[in-house]
């Protein structure tokens, strides 16, 4: 079943109502940050596979920049998570090099890393989530598959953000070897995406911060069209921008496989 | 070989369909510096200080079903000639049909599962005279079918060519002979004993694997000529010491299991031999052996961001008799320890030390330590130190004692 984003936000506003005469109780905080966590989830649902292209510009402290470029197709899990494939090509000594990573609900990702100068497919740990990403202000984990089972929820409040409407939902990763204590979401209510994420280190101290935006539709599937990672605490920022992007495009799933890496 | 296979290629690749939507063509390729400089041994027939420039180019055209790719790697050495080389890595065209893979022409595969010991990746031949714990490996020309299987595949080759390792040169401080002293032809010994000078001739492969929960699972057997460190045999008739390399049967396998932040591998290969007629040379020593090699692989992020990985591996070879395993090949019980940095910065600095004792003779130490950084946005530089410490190699084909070396690296991508 799918469900469009204006229903499920008309749904979600009347929730504490609904709940409020079933049992005239209102939900807890708890129980309605889920709620919009798998409103989202089920929003962004059924896209059923996607490629792309990004550009990453890393900026130091400094104002230097240098650029990342890759690729990614994804193909959305039924059961469990998602599978997504990403190639690198640039910085050039890495063009060629591949990620493919299974996601899983509670269990950690599956990972292998396709090393093209020697044609090897190397088994990599996904513990190490937390580190950087091509040396990037992103983690592993803020680019990985937001599986709902990998946080708890807390809602916080209502709010705007340049006059649009938006949950603030706090979620703590339930996985005690992420980078963060916390993170609180800003979702918008039509895109049913974060128009802001507040990234909360270890010591519940703001790390960083991601600004969404660039929304665009395809078919009923809002996507990002960048986001502006800044790291309050090292001054350095990434942005993340999508060069192109295209939902339902026809994927082989064979090419999901660890196997299949090399050319 | 070559001239067979180079035009047959480029045939191919002017019939394939010249455009369509998902057709793309992509290249790329790295021309780079290299130094090499050797502990000077006092020997004037030796090489002990190298620079050299290597260059490798890819191509590859992809327009489903169809694909074909070059990749070709040459270095030119101005001290040691015998190192100038031009190597076909790779040189193919595949296609697919009802869920078959059809691939035709050199190809590189690499079954390896371990960082240091590669007791299971022996399809390619390999440089000798390049880097010890990961040789270049040289295109090995094959039919290759492969379909996929659950979470794997199931592969088979064939391969028509009896492929050769590059032995080191004469001059080369790598080599496995007394320096001025010169390999004649290569000898091979066919699966009924008979030697031959020929080239060609039928071998083959078959590899499965799987991937089930944490766990990678690859199995296989391989039956060719056999492309590791060769025998040596002295030709009376020619006066020349000539290598000698054997039909083999391997039936071996690779495991990788992930376990939280650990990486545990096993690779094995159990090989056994061709028996050479003792007719011509007496009888030669029985090889068959089961090389076995374990490792671990435990990575750390640390609160800065550099993530560390402790590396711990180790390799022996079983029912070889004592006389016979230093000829094996240069790792026969020996362990490795190592340790990578990673600075997870924006020029992926990066720092590997690696030890390799000989377990037997703890004398023996082999050492290594590098770091690499790109510099820019197609540059990259990497040094390298190498020691080597223990007797000579009186009593093997180990690696050379006395050869420790200083390696530069500067390369430009494109």
């Amino acid at each position: 079943m799918t469900t469009k984003p204006w229903t499920t936000a008309l749904l979600l506003a009347l929730l504490p109502l609904a709940a409020s005469t079933a049992s005239a109780e209102p939900p807890s905080a708890e129980a309605r940050g889920l709620e919009i966590a798998k409103a989202v989830d089920r929003a962004n649902a059924g896209f059923g596979t996607e490629s792309s292209a990004m550009q990453m510009t890393l900026i130091n402290a400094h104002g230097e920049t240098v650029e990342r470029k890759l690729a990614i197709q994804t193909i959305e899990g039924e059961d469990d998570g998602d599978k997504s494939v990403a190639a690198f090509s640039w910085p050039a000594d890495v063009n060629g090099t591949k990620l493919l990573t299974w996601s899983h609900k509670s269990d950690d990702d599956d990972q292998w890393l396709y090393l093209p100068a020697i044609k090897r497919i190397k088994r990599i740990s996904a513990r190490n989530k937390s580190g950087a990403f091509m040396g990037s202000e992103f983690a592993y984990e803020d680019l990985g598959s937001q599986e709902v089972e990998k946080f708890t929820y807390r809602f916080v409040r209502e709010d705007e953000i340049d006059g649009r409407k938006v949950w603030v939902n706090e979620r703590r990763p339930t996985d005690e070897r992420s980078g963060y204590k916390r993170q609180v979401v800003y979702t918008d209510q039509e895109y049913m995406n974060p128009l802001r994420i507040e990234y909360f280190d270890r010591k519940d101290e703001l790390l960083k911060t991601g600004e969404f935006s660039g929304y665009t539709k395809q078919g009923k599937w809002w996507r990002v069209g960048k986001i502006d990672m800044f790291n309050a605490q090292t001054k350095k920022r990434s942005i993340l921008t999508w060069s192109k992007r295209t939902l339902g495009v026809e994927l082989d799933e064979d090419d999901f496989e660890s196997d299949a890496l090399s050319d | 070989m070559w001239r067979f296979l180079l035009p047959l290629a480029a045939g191919a690749l002017v019939c394939l369909p010249a455009s369509s939507n998902a057709a793309k063509l992509t290249s790329k390729g790295e021309l780079r510096l290299e130094t090499r400089v050797f502990s000077d041994d006092g020997d004037p027939d030796t090489v002990d200080a190298a620079l050299g420039l290597m260059g490798r180019v890819e191509a590859k055209y992809r327009s489903k079903p169809f694909a074909a790719k070059a990749r070709l790697f040459g270095r030119l050495d101005r001290q040691d000639v015998d190192r100038t080389l031009l190597v076909v890595e790779e040189l193919w065209l595949e296609t697919k049909k009802w869920d078959i893979e059809l691939r035709v022409g050199a190809d590189i595969v690499n079954w390896t599962a371990t960082e240091a010991f590669h007791p299971a990746d022996i399809v390619n031949a390999r440089n000798l005279d390049s880097d010890v714990e990961n040789y270049e490996k040289l295109g090995e020309p094959m039919v290759a079918l492969s379909r996929r299987v659950g979470h794997g595949e199931l592969r088979l080759l064939f391969m028509p060519y009896y492929s050769t390792p590059i032995l080191t040169s004469p001059r080369s401080r790598l080599s496995f002979l007394p320096a001025g002293f010169t390999f004649g032809p290569v000898l091979r010994v066919e699966q009924s004993g008979a030697f031959t000078e020929d080239e060609f001739g039928a071998q083959g492969a078959v590899r499965f694997t799987q991937t089930i929960g944490d766990a990678d699972i690859g199995l296989h057997i391989v039956h060719h000529m056999d492309r590791s460190q060769p025998e040596v045999v002295f030709d009376p008739e020619l006066g020349l010491p000539r290598p000698v390399f054997r039909k083999v049967t391997q039936l071996g396998g690779t495991y990788q299991q992930v376990f939280d932040a650990l990486v545990a591998k096993v690779e094995l290969g159990y090989r056994v031999f061709a028996d050479p007629d003792p007719s011509r040379f007496g009888p030669l020593p029985e090889r068959d052996h089961l090389l076995a090699a374990v490792g671990f692989e435990y990575g750390v992020l640390h609160d800065s961001g550099v993530e560390s990985t402790f590396i711990l591996e180790g390799q022996s070879a079983f029912f070889a008799d004592d006389e016979v395993r230093p000829f094996l090949g240069v790792f026969q019980r020996d362990a490795a320890l190592g340790y990578r940095v990673a600075l997870n910065d924006a020029h992926s600095s990066e720092a590997l030390v690696t030890t390799i004792v000989d377990l037997e003779d703890p004398d023996r130490v082999f050492f290594n330590a590098s770091f690499s950084r790109r510099v820019f946005e197609t540059w990259t530089v990497s040094a390298a130190v190498r020691l080597v410490f223990g007797p000579s190699t009186a009593d093997g084909l180990v690696i050379p004692a006395a050869s420790d070396h200083v390696r530069l690296f500067v390369t430009r991508y494109f």
